[in-house]
């Protein structure tokens, strides 16, 4: 019980960093437009350096939906996790006061 | 309790937000910095005078101008800088970056070096497909090609190449950060 426990937590903590870096990814080009939007001075349409691309993550409607993609999903996924390990703490400290009774009990 | 415990994951969460939103900028403004900068020093190296340096993508072009006449080196300058930074910066990171603890500081840092590895290597890759440009103008694989008289496809081939042989370091250590807890997770 408490070995399957175990690597249900280990389970989820993949998956809270998996989504955790997912969501990151998709954030940084959503962020840009953001602040694109808000008036923070726009990526200028350069051939030099990182400018071409940092142009089509800003502008490009594919690279966009993908943020979005990435941003929401892994955003849900880390939320879940992380209410999910909290959870689980409580129920786990739970689980380890009785063995400690019992182990008492035992003794 | 429980409402303690929602509060606490969204106070996370917008954290992990603004954490991930300002090293994408922060990175956004390193990297062409160190490109420009790499143009720079090839600049003077070459006996030159830098004319003009705009190292922010924001607002205007990054560019750098040269007095000198135009060298090859001088093109593959600010790639080969923002290579050498990102392999000394990934090193650092890999080795130095467990001092930080696992706190808000760690995450940080692990979010700064995976953008900063993002650009890098966009970067790279823009130049591989720049070494085919018909019009060379500001595309430095582009200008490297016409001056040095070597074929596009061997010059896209090696910047191919040197991305492959980049990324057996970024995957370890993409891996490592996310053994260690970085990244947000």
């Amino acid at each position: 019980m408490t070995k399957k426990m175990r690597n249900s937590m280990i389970a989820n903590e993949t998956v809270k960093k998996l989504a955790a870096l997912a969501a990151g990814v998709g954030i940084g080009p959503l962020s840009l437009r953001l602040f694109t939007v808000i008036g923070f001075p726009a990526v200028s349409p350069g051939h030099d350096s990182v400018a071409p691309l940092a142009l089509w993550l800003t502008f490009s409607p594919i690279a966009q939906v993908c943020a979005i993609v990435l941003a929401v999903g892994g955003s849900v996924l880390w939320l879940a996790a992380d209410l999910a390990k909290s959870t689980r703490g409580e129920g786990g400290g739970a689980l380890n006061e009785r063995d400690q009774q019992e182990a008492k009990a035992s003794a | 309790m429980r409402v303690d415990r929602i509060a606490t994951s969204v106070y996370q969460f917008v954290l992990f937000i603004l954490t991930w939103a300002c090293t994408f900028i922060l990175a956004l403004i390193i990297v062409p910095t160190i490109h420009e900068s790499g143009h720079a020093v090839a600049c003077l190296i070459e006996g030159g005078a830098v004319t003009q340096w705009r190292p922010l993508a924001f607002g205007s072009e990054p560019h750098t101008a040269c007095s000198a006449k135009l060298a090859p080196f001088f093109c593959a300058a600010g790639s080969l800088t923002s290579v050498v930074g990102w392999l000394l910066c990934t090193y650092i990171f890999s080795r130095r970056a467990a001092r930080l603890g696992t706190g808000h500081l760690w995450n940080f840092v692990a979010a700064l070096w995976l953008w900063w590895s993002l650009w890098m290597f966009g970067e790279l890759f823009m130049d591989a497909v720049h070494a085919y440009s018909d019009v060379p103008l500001h595309h430095d694989a582009g200008y490297f090609v016409r001056l040095t008289g070597i074929t596009p496809a061997i010059a896209c081939a090696t910047i191919l190449a040197v991305i492959a042989i980049l990324s057996v370091p970024l995957v370890r250590v993409v891996a490592q950060t996310l053994r260690e807890g970085g990244f947000g997770g």
